[in-house]
């Protein structure tokens, strides 16, 4: 039961990760490796927050949503935008050059030390079999409260039905006379901005460092691909199951194989189910 | 969009620019093997006959072992200044070369290889254990004289003498000693949490084996874990699970300070044995978390503050940094290498690698002319003596392994927010 609490932990920060990062690839049709540094981005940007200005976390995550989110709709502007009539494999590599220049950038920027948040969210409840802290309750209910957000922005909001509809099908879209050039903005924001939040919560499970992005991209990658990277809420469920198998894992072999595992789920996974986990589904929910 | 797009990319080349210039944190060098020079002097191509003579400083300027840097640093520059000062070797200027390792094996490869084969520095120092073991063929190979100040790795304890030396303490003595720490404070149930990497695993192999086999203590559970996790939670609940007096923590201050810190928003309390790559200001004030009182024990190298070498350098590393030396951060550690690879040069006479590592041991070991200081070395060697460097970290007498011959220990505790020498630490010998 232990594990099942750590599991679903670590799969809720991946899952809001890999949620915008799959947005991003169905509405603008590319993988965008530098969604990674958008939780550096996000990790530095709340250690500032909180320890140098001293802003309440909730506050500080709140704020950085918002600087992040704005960050991705700036950098999608001026660098995606301009090659994006030269095709998806042309704005990947865009997006391998630019995480390489946001890596620069951070170091100068925010310094190559690792830094750590104060110690939050100390206290400990335990029951029969299992414990949870303060801090393990905050981080999955604020991952579920993203997620109920986000699923009723998707559909109870116009702007959401337009997302959900350029993502199924873009020049439809257009040809329908949704303002595709809006939706792409809005979907940079949320996208960036729920990487920034997922950046805050790990450094302040963890620690803040300027390998974050590219430590995280893999696995953030790993998700979306599970999940059938076409489908929202399949990344969401696939973030979910790889945190709960990493850590379910540790209770057979020694936790230094988590990663092998995740990884080998992965495969075993396309070996039988090449699109994905939840990507049949999601076809059938559009048509 | 031919216009649109060709600003992008300048603005692109502009912030590539930004980046590999900038450095965050005062440190010059590259990204991974990266080098780059200090010490004011300009580079010059190649090792020949002309031109400054380039040594390299293969170290942790990121990673892990990153909070050892400014003060490793400023160690080797005061060496170098030192060197230069009293006109360099064989009338040659000492540049310093920094290799960034990046902490880990693979990138210590990379520096090292850089360093040789671009740079063509003809010595090294600044190593930490994995880069040295994961060098140490090529050291061989290669003939460069290299001195690790801080190499605790148990795989150099009888692996050196020839192109490799170790001027700090083995983690066979830093296993065995936080051995003896659970034994003296009556522990006989102790968890084990261990960074998989070689500074971490070294140690603790010698403290569980010591633990067990010599003081009949029980390991009631001994978690590995991989650097670069974003937590360690179930690690952390595994090892409290199984109640032990004590926990036995080996890892960098990376790793390390997410587990402590994870421990105290679990609430769990318990008494803290460290190896010495935890003895960083980092982990002394760490947030949220109290290590104070001797919660934490650690045993680090000591130095021999009495002696006229540390004198010398203590007060010129408090005029550069601001602190006193820290047996904890190498740094004087880090000033002895360059001393004793440029008295070493100038014996020799040349800067050929079989040459000068044949000089080694015996401006260490003696007998000779007793100095503290590059200059007096220099004079004794030009005037045809022998010399015995009693170096600013230690007497550094050496055996035939390269090894300090008598290391002497200091037990480390948090002491208002900093780590401090308590006392010193006379190893059990009964527990080899």
């Amino acid at each position: 039961m232990q594990n099942i609490i750590f599991g679903l932990v670590s799969g809720s920060i991946l899952a809001l990760a890999a949620v915008g990062f799959s947005m991003i690839r169905q509405t603008e049709g590319f993988i965008n490796i530098a969604h990674g540094q958008m939780l550096t981005v996000g990790a530095f940007l709340g250690f500032i927050f909180v320890n140098s200005l001293g802003l309440n976390v909730f506050v500080a995550g709140l704020v950085v949503m918002i600087a992040v989110g704005l960050l991705g709709v700036v950098l999608a502007l001026i660098v995606f935008e301009p090659v994006s009539a030269n095709g998806a494999l042309a704005q990947l590599f865009t997006s391998i050059g630019l995480a390489y220049v946001m890596y620069g950038l951070i170091r100068v920027v925010f310094g190559a030390k690792v830094q750590f948040y104060p110690n939050l969210f100390g206290r400990r409840f335990d029951f029969t079999n299992f414990n949870v802290t303060v801090g393990e309750l905050v981080i999955v209910g604020l991952a579920g409260a993203s997620t109920v957000g986000l699923h009723l922005f998707l559909t109870r909001t116009r702007l959401g039905t337009w997302i959900r509809a350029t993502a199924s099908n873009p020049e439809l879209a257009r040809l329908r006379g949704i303002p595709v050039r809006r939706v792409s903005i809005s979907v940079w924001f949320v996208a960036s901005a729920l990487a920034g939040l997922a950046g805050v919560m790990l450094g302040v499970i963890g620690n803040v460092n300027s390998e974050l992005g590219w430590t995280q991209i893999l696995m953030i990658l790993a998700a979306a691909v599970l999940g059938g990277l076409g489908s929202i809420y399949g990344v969401l469920a696939a973030g979910l199951l790889l945190g709960l198998v990493m850590d379910l894992s540790a209770m057979i072999i020694p936790s230094t194989w988590r990663l092998v595992v995740a990884f080998v789920v992965l495969v075993l996974v396309l070996v039988f189910r090449p699109r994905g986990l939840f990507a049949k589904a999601e076809r059938k929910e559009a048509a | 969009m031919r216009a649109r797009l060709r600003r992008v990319v300048i603005l692109m080349v502009i912030a590539l620019l930004v980046a590999a210039c900038g450095d965050g944190e005062g440190t010059d060098t590259t990204g991974a093997g990266g080098t780059s020079t200090t010490s004011g002097s300009v580079t010059t191509a190649g090792g020949g006959e002309e031109g400054p003579i380039k040594v390299g400083f293969m170290i942790g300027v990121t990673g892990d072992y990153a909070p050892y840097y400014p003060p490793s640093e400023a160690g080797a520059l005061i060496a170098i200044e030192e060197i230069n000062a009293a006109g360099g070797v064989l009338g040659r200027e000492f540049e310093l070369v920094i290799g960034d390792n990046l902490s880990t094996a693979e990138g210590a490869v990379q520096a090292f290889n850089k360093l040789v084969d671009v740079d063509s520095v003809v010595a090294i120092g600044g190593v930490e254990s994995d880069g040295a073991v994961a060098n140490l063929q090529s050291i061989k190979d290669r003939q460069i004289p290299t001195i690790c100040p801080a190499c605790g790795t148990d795989k150099l304890d009888e692996a050196g003498g020839d192109y490799i030396w170790r001027i700090t303490g083995s983690d066979s003595d830093g296993g065995l000693i936080a051995a003896q720490f659970a034994r003296d404070s009556g522990y006989t149930r102790v968890a084990m949490l261990v960074q998989n990497t070689e500074g971490a695993a070294g140690p603790a192999l010698v403290f569980k084996a010591v633990f067990t086999e010599m003081i009949g203590g029980e390991v009631v559970v001994d978690v590995r874990f991989e650097p670069g996790q974003a937590s360690y939670q179930a690690q952390v609940d595994e090892v409290f699970a199984a109640e032990p007096e004590a926990v036995y923590l080996a890892a960098g201050f990376e790793s390390g300070g997410i587990i402590l810190q994870e421990a105290a928003r679990r609430g769990v309390e318990t008494n803290w044995l460290f190896s010495p790559d935890l003895i960083v200001p980092e982990i002394a004030g760490l947030p949220g978390v109290d290590l104070s009182g001797g919660v934490a024990r650690a045993a680090i190298a000591a130095y021999d503050t009495s002696s006229p070498a540390y004198e010398s350098y203590a007060a010129r590393y408090e005029e550069m940094t601001g602190d006193a030396p820290s047996s904890g951060l190498y740094d004087a550690n880090q000033y002895d290498q360059y001393i004793i690879l440029a008295l070493a040069m100038a014996a020799a006479g040349t800067t050929d690698g079989p040459a000068v590592a044949a000089e080694i041991a015996g401006i260490l070991n003696g007998p000779g002319t007793v100095v503290y200081t590059y200059a007096d070395g220099l004079a004794a060697i030009e005037a045809g003596e022998d010399i015995d460097y009693h170096g600013a970290s230690s007497g550094l007498d050496v055996n035939e392994f390269g090894n300090l011959a008598s290391p002497v220990f200091g037990e480390q505790n948090i002491v208002n927010g900093a780590w401090t020498q308590v006392a010193e630490v006379a190893l059990d010998e009964s527990l080899r």
